[in-house]
């Protein structure tokens, strides 16, 4: 238990770091960026004068380190700043808050759908290597992966929204205003984000429930009369969840890049959207926070991953 | 009531592979009786393991296994269906593996596996099961650990070889099985964690008085333990016999070789006796004698028939042209 909690400190502590040089580098990316925001936001006639104050007004005309130093006081003291551009005034933070629920929701909806899938689709695999059902799970694996979400997006709404008429094509409900609402508006975006990960999870698993199979401790079970039934759940895929757990948790980068687009294409008002809104209308402060929260989500799911890895593989707490 | 406690006649066992399938048994005979030992030894690669696997019905999905006779506990082990011979193992067959770390299921303490062994056995032993933990405390103690305690809380991982052999051992005589194949049980032990677990085995077929087929390479271990010898070669039982006569007056070469590596050295041979050459390629067997390749005393006839094992002794028999 105390190793456990050290490793618990060592990992938060590891998160912290990390995410304070993740902060540092989406601040210098987007200074990097083309582009001036004063002229953005004044339009082409402004005067001299009316930049200039733009600019003292938004510290811009402090050097960059100043400007970082700035920055990092303001957002550690949980003030993430105020949109510049694209919800001209408004405070970013309570920007931020109000389409968290929606992201997240469909995250998790995508994930879920994703997990569930695979542990259906891998372990039919695996269990008939080589005949039919192998093969068309395979099939579904090279389509899956070689099918990019955007496109799958456009194709679900096609055939679900305008041909069958059974889902909306456009538009979200946020899960605060209605669960089920949600539940329903958000089945063809989760969709298009879980189809790709579903494809490669099943993949994964499949080879992970090969290779354990094959290990002694299951030939052992077998020597001790024990059903197959018992042996597949407490031995194979108990193990094989090991490995499967571990890339699956790599995998999540990819689901918030899917999320980003999906969130797009359907109208969903979720993180990803105000991102790509704020980059289009030069709204630094706003990409900067999303980039960050991106950021912290990324490592607290990576977090939460490493401790399910831990609690199922006991070498790896000692 | 049979007085064998287990018979094969002609067992063989095929392996399918990506260039077709090899037959890496090919008619293995044994009887074992009552309370016996018999030791199967053979080099690595001979089929030993296999073997035992096979008949435990245990063999890998690649495998295809066939049999004139297989029978056990008077019952005739290939008419029986998958299910009816699961429920066999464990109960009346147990096996004891080679790498005592790898039978262990790494993600469960050892208690779990304890556990679910008694439970097994609910039947034959209904107050085991209801405190396992204290019956897996004694069992423990049985086989040289006092601290069951701590022991059934640890996962294997933090256990050594050895106590996870013992473990091993004391879940087998927890399920008081009437036939155990012991597949190289001290194969990656120390030396001094293999008398232990010798003695160990000693005791445990004086207290079960089961049938053991105990596989090992090692002449020394077979000829403490055992009271018949079989030994394998490529497949094949080519000498079987009481433990003294067959180490006493070894009638088939590839014996007198394997005897011949191990006690050159006692003899004050400086030289190290070693049979020359290597198993056959089991997907191209040499026809005849599989080892006439290798034999120094083959004759121009050891080519052309598969001498089959002939009577050499009293219960002494080998497979080699030699003995009319």
């Amino acid at each position: 238990m105390l190793q456990f909690l050290r490793y618990l400190g060592q990992r938060v502590g590891g998160a912290i770091a990390t995410v304070f040089a993740g902060a540092i580098a989406v601040f210098l990316i987007m200074k990097a960026a083309p582009g001036d925001p004063a002229m953005f936001v004044l339009g082409d006639f402004a005067t001299q004068q009316s930049i200039a104050a733009f600019r003292a007004r938004h510290s811009l005309d402090q050097p960059v380190l100043t400007q970082l130093w700035l920055w990092l006081e303001t957002v550690l003291a949980g003030n993430l700043g105020e949109s510049v551009s694209l919800y001209a005034g408004r405070d970013i933070a309570q920007l931020i808050g109000q389409r968290m629920p929606s992201t997240a929701f469909l995250g998790i909806y995508a994930l879920l759908l994703a997990l569930v899938s695979s542990l259906v689709l891998g372990t039919v695999a695996a269990l008939q290597r080589g005949r039919t059902a192998d093969a068309a799970v395979t099939l579904f694996a090279v389509v899956g992966i070689s099918m990019p979400d955007f496109w799958l997006g456009y194709v679900l709404v096609l055939a679900f929204a305008l041909t069958l008429g059974w889902l909306p094509a456009y538009g979200f409900t946020p899960p605060g205003e209605s669960l089920t609402g949600a539940l329903v508006t958000g089945l063809l975006p989760a969709l298009a984000i879980a189809a790709p990960l579903a494809a490669v999870f099943s993949r994964i698993l499949r080879v992970s429930l090969l290779e354990t199979v094959e290990r002694d401790y299951v030939t052992a079970a077998r020597s001790m009369g024990y059903n197959e039934a018992f042996i597949f759940i407490n031995y194979v895929l108990r193990n094989a969840l090991i490995p499967f757990v571990t890339i699956v948790g790599l995998q999540v980068r990819y689901l918030l890049g899917g999320v980003v687009v999906i969130e797009r294409i359907f109208g969903v008002p979720g993180i990803g959207s105000l991102m790509v809104d704020a980059a289009f209308a030069r709204d630094y402060a706003v990409v900067q926070a999303c980039a960050l929260t991106f950021l912290v989500i990324v490592l607290t799911v990576n977090l939460i991953v490493d401790l399910v890895c831990v609690l199922l593989d006991p070498r790896r707490s000692h | 009531m049979s007085t064998n406690a287990l018979e094969v006649c002609n067992l063989r066992t095929r392996l399918r592979g990506p260039r077709g399938d090899v037959e890496v048994l090919r008619g293995i005979d044994l009887v074992l009786r009552h309370g016996e030992v018999l030791g199967l030894i053979g080099e690595s690669g001979s089929g030993k393991t296999m073997t035992g696997l096979s008949i435990l019905r245990l063999a890998p999905r690649i495998a295809t296994v066939s049999a004139d006779r297989l029978r056990a506990f008077g019952l005739n082990l290939l008419e029986i269906g998958d299910a009816e011979f699961r429920a066999l193992r464990g109960r009346r067959m147990a096996m004891v593996f080679q790498d005592p770390v790898g039978a262990f299921n790494p993600a469960k303490t050892v208690g779990w596996h304890f556990r679910h062994a008694l439970r097994r056995v609910a039947d034959k032993a209904p107050e085991a099961a209801r405190d396992w933990r204290q019956s897996a405390i004694r069992l423990l103690g049985e086989v040289g650990i006092p601290q069951g305690a701590s022991v059934l809380r640890n996962y294997a991982h933090q256990l050594s070889g050895g106590m996870l052999q013992r473990a091993l051992i004391a879940i087998v005589l927890a399920c008081r099985p009437e036939l155990i194949v012991a597949d190289e049980p001290t194969t990656n032990l120390d030396a001094i964690v293999e008398r232990q677990i010798l003695s160990l085995f000693r005791d445990l077929q004086r207290k079960l008085s089961a049938a053991f087929i105990y596989i090992t390479h090692d002449i020394a271990i077979a000829a403490q333990l055992c009271d018949r010898i079989a030994v394998i070669y490529a497949g094949q039982i080519v000498e079987e016999g009481p433990t003294d006569v067959v180490f006493g007056t070894p009638k088939h070469p590839y014996t007198q070789g394997l005897l011949g590596a191990a006690v050159a050295l006692d003899k004050g041979d400086a030289r190290l006796q070693e049979i020359r050459g290597d198993l056959p390629n089991p997907a191209e067997p040499p026809p005849g004698c599989l080892f006439a390749p290798r034999c120094s005393f083959a004759r121009p006839e050891c080519a052309q028939d598969d001498p089959g094992l002939r009577t050499v002794g009293d219960a002494h028999s080998a497979r080699c042209v030699l003995y009319p």
